[in-house]
């Protein structure tokens, strides 16, 4: 994953540090199509050059974060392990949509990442308070 | 304003239609497109091989004469592409493949582009996949 981020001529960690505050909704199930792979490395992009990511799941995407997936079978990679490593790109202001959740009969307890759960007027705002977004 | 694209959605979508047309407005009222990334299925906009029919809009053509026209920066995520099987003359010896049919004026590049993107627009538009 990492070896596709290339690093710009004359950027720099400090260069990085710059950019606006991002905030990265996920809304795929995480083994239906390969978005929502895909999309976890466009986070880890933004988590190496240093980018304040503020990362939502909500609708479908909720099931990516959620315990005890096994993928053997299926012979996809395991979403949910790779995850758990965000920390590591100090991607770590994570929020949850609580609706989301409470429609999938999901409690945050059984979440593999320390999530903030949101209502619908909190959720919005965050929303609103990001300079940019990217959707998935 | 300085706008980005982020298109996700393969070239045979409305989705797609929706961009390229946003693309036009924005330039028509005189903002800038500083950069369109395309990614996961919307890598399939670079393959030059892509034949539509008779009579249905060239969505892949558009985009390379707009390009030329307005010297835009079209930006393909190289894993995506790889992946689908969008390869430029370098990927295709290094990956010792048969052929190479990246469009001419679409540039493989990493995500890093995306991340300069977002730091250098005023607004970043993602058209889903």
């Amino acid at each position: 994953m990492a070896a596709d981020i290339n690093i710009l001529p004359g950027m720099t960690g400090a260069d990085a540090k710059k950019a606006n505050t991002l905030g990265i909704v996920l809304r795929q199930s995480p083994y239906g199509a390969s978005l929502a792979q895909e999309a976890l490395e466009v986070v880890l992009a933004f988590g190496v050059y240093g980018v304040k990511v503020n990362l939502v799941f909500m609708d479908d995407g909720v099931f990516q974060i959620v315990r005890g997936q096994d993928t053997q079978q299926c012979y996809r990679k395991n979403l949910a392990k790779q995850m758990a490593g965000l920390d590591l790109y100090d991607i770590d202001q994570v929020f949850v949509c609580q609706a989301s959740l409470s429609q999938r009969k999901l409690t945050i307890d059984q979440l593999i990442l320390r999530a903030q759960a949101l209502d619908a007027e909190e959720l919005s705002g965050l929303l609103h308070s990001q300079d940019q977004l990217l959707c998935f | 304003m300085i706008f980005s694209l982020y298109i996700q959605s393969p070239p045979c979508s409305a989705t797609s239609l929706s961009a390229f047309q946003f693309a036009e407005a924005l330039l028509s009222e005189g903002h800038q497109l500083y950069r369109v990334f395309f990614h996961y299925d919307g890598v399939y906009h670079a393959s030059s091989l892509t034949c539509p029919p008779q009579g249905v809009f060239d969505l892949v053509e558009s985009w390379r004469k707009l390009q030329i026209s307005c010297q835009l920066e079209l930006a393909v995520c190289i894993a995506a592409a790889l992946k689908r099987g969008i390869l430029d003359d370098k990927e295709t010896a290094r990956h010792e493949k048969s052929a190479a049919n990246l469009l001419p004026g679409f540039q493989l590049s990493g995500l890093g582009q995306l991340v300069d993107a977002v730091d250098n627009s005023d607004r970043l538009i993602t058209f889903g996949g």
